[in-house]
């Protein structure tokens, strides 16, 4: 089973870095859609289902906090699993995400195998 | 400006991280080669309390900077994509840099802005204010970087 992916982040060189961290990782990948903000990934979501989405916080237009509250309201985060990965590290902020429904929080910069072991473990232990 | 030390392991660790570029202060003004510099600024809001609003600087050469990018993208730096990159790359740097820094200081009200970045030959384009801290990195493959925190008038900037 491949795994269809959003990544999120106005930085488009951190896209190409996370996607290429994914593609190193083993996991089975589908389609990888990317998105510069909030807008953006809720455009692709209109037209895509995606298996989980790699969510950053601090971007233009409409920020990763907005995204999740939107999508917290819409109850997609119960069927579409959201990784943030973010600069972000003040506890009381990742903590609060958490409450909403995000399943991880992951500190940028990042590992490779960092990112490999919590998509997998959200994705349910299953690698291609 | 209490805080210079940590501020500077803030930029050498975050580079090493997220660039695999290992740096280290040195006491010199740096000495750049010719050729153009990318400057990037990050404005950290005040929460109100006791910290003032900021802006984080971190200049390079634009060719250190697709170095940079393309290791961060993992791609050679002579490749297309790594050139049209230097500038994102220097500013998710500083996003990074910021993080570090509030999580250090432990402010839940400060607001991170988005790192803007210009390219440049001259190093005074930022309007530095009278507050502020410059530390001169050297890279392990003999670049230079600037990296400095600014906190007066000039931090909106």
């Amino acid at each position: 089973m491949s795994y269809d992916v959003l990544i999120v982040d106005d930085s488009a060189v951190y896209r190409a870095t996370l996607r290429r961290m994914l593609e190193m990782s083993g996991i089975d990948l589908g389609t990888v859609h990317q998105a510069a903000n909030g807008r953006e990934a809720l455009a692709v979501l209109e037209h895509s289902l995606v298996d989980i989405m790699l969510v950053d916080l601090n971007m233009p237009d409409m920020n990763g906090l907005e995204l999740i509250d939107r999508l917290c309201g819409d109850g997609m985060l119960v069927s579409t699993p959201v990784v943030v990965i973010s600069s972000e590290r003040r506890q009381t902020r990742i903590d609060e995400l958490k409450r909403q429904g995000i399943r991880a929080f992951i500190r940028k910069p990042l590992r490779p195998e960092s990112l490999a072991d919590v998509v997998q473990e959200v994705l349910g232990g299953m690698r291609g | 400006m209490a805080e210079t030390k940590f501020e500077t392991s803030a930029f050498v660790r975050i580079l090493e991280e997220a660039a695999y570029l290992v740096t280290e202060p040195v006491g010199c003004r740096p000495r750049w080669r010719s050729g153009s510099l990318l400057q990037a600024r990050l404005l950290i809001g005040g929460d109100g309390n006791d910290r003032p609003a900021m802006t984080l600087v971190l200049v390079c050469s634009a060719r250190l900077a697709v170095e940079i990018a393309a290791t961060m993208m993992g791609i050679e730096p002579a490749a297309e994509q790594a050139a049209g990159s230097a500038e994102d790359a220097l500013g998710e740097v500083l996003n990074m840099v910021a993080g570090m820094l509030c999580e250090e200081w432990g402010d839940a009200g400060i607001e991170v802005g988005i790192p803007r970045v210009e390219v440049t030959s001259d190093l005074l384009v930022h309007e530095w204010a009278a507050e502020q801290v410059t530390v001169t990195l050297l890279s392990d493959k003999g670049d230079w970087l600037l990296a400095g925190l600014d906190t007066g008038d000039g931090a909106a900037g």
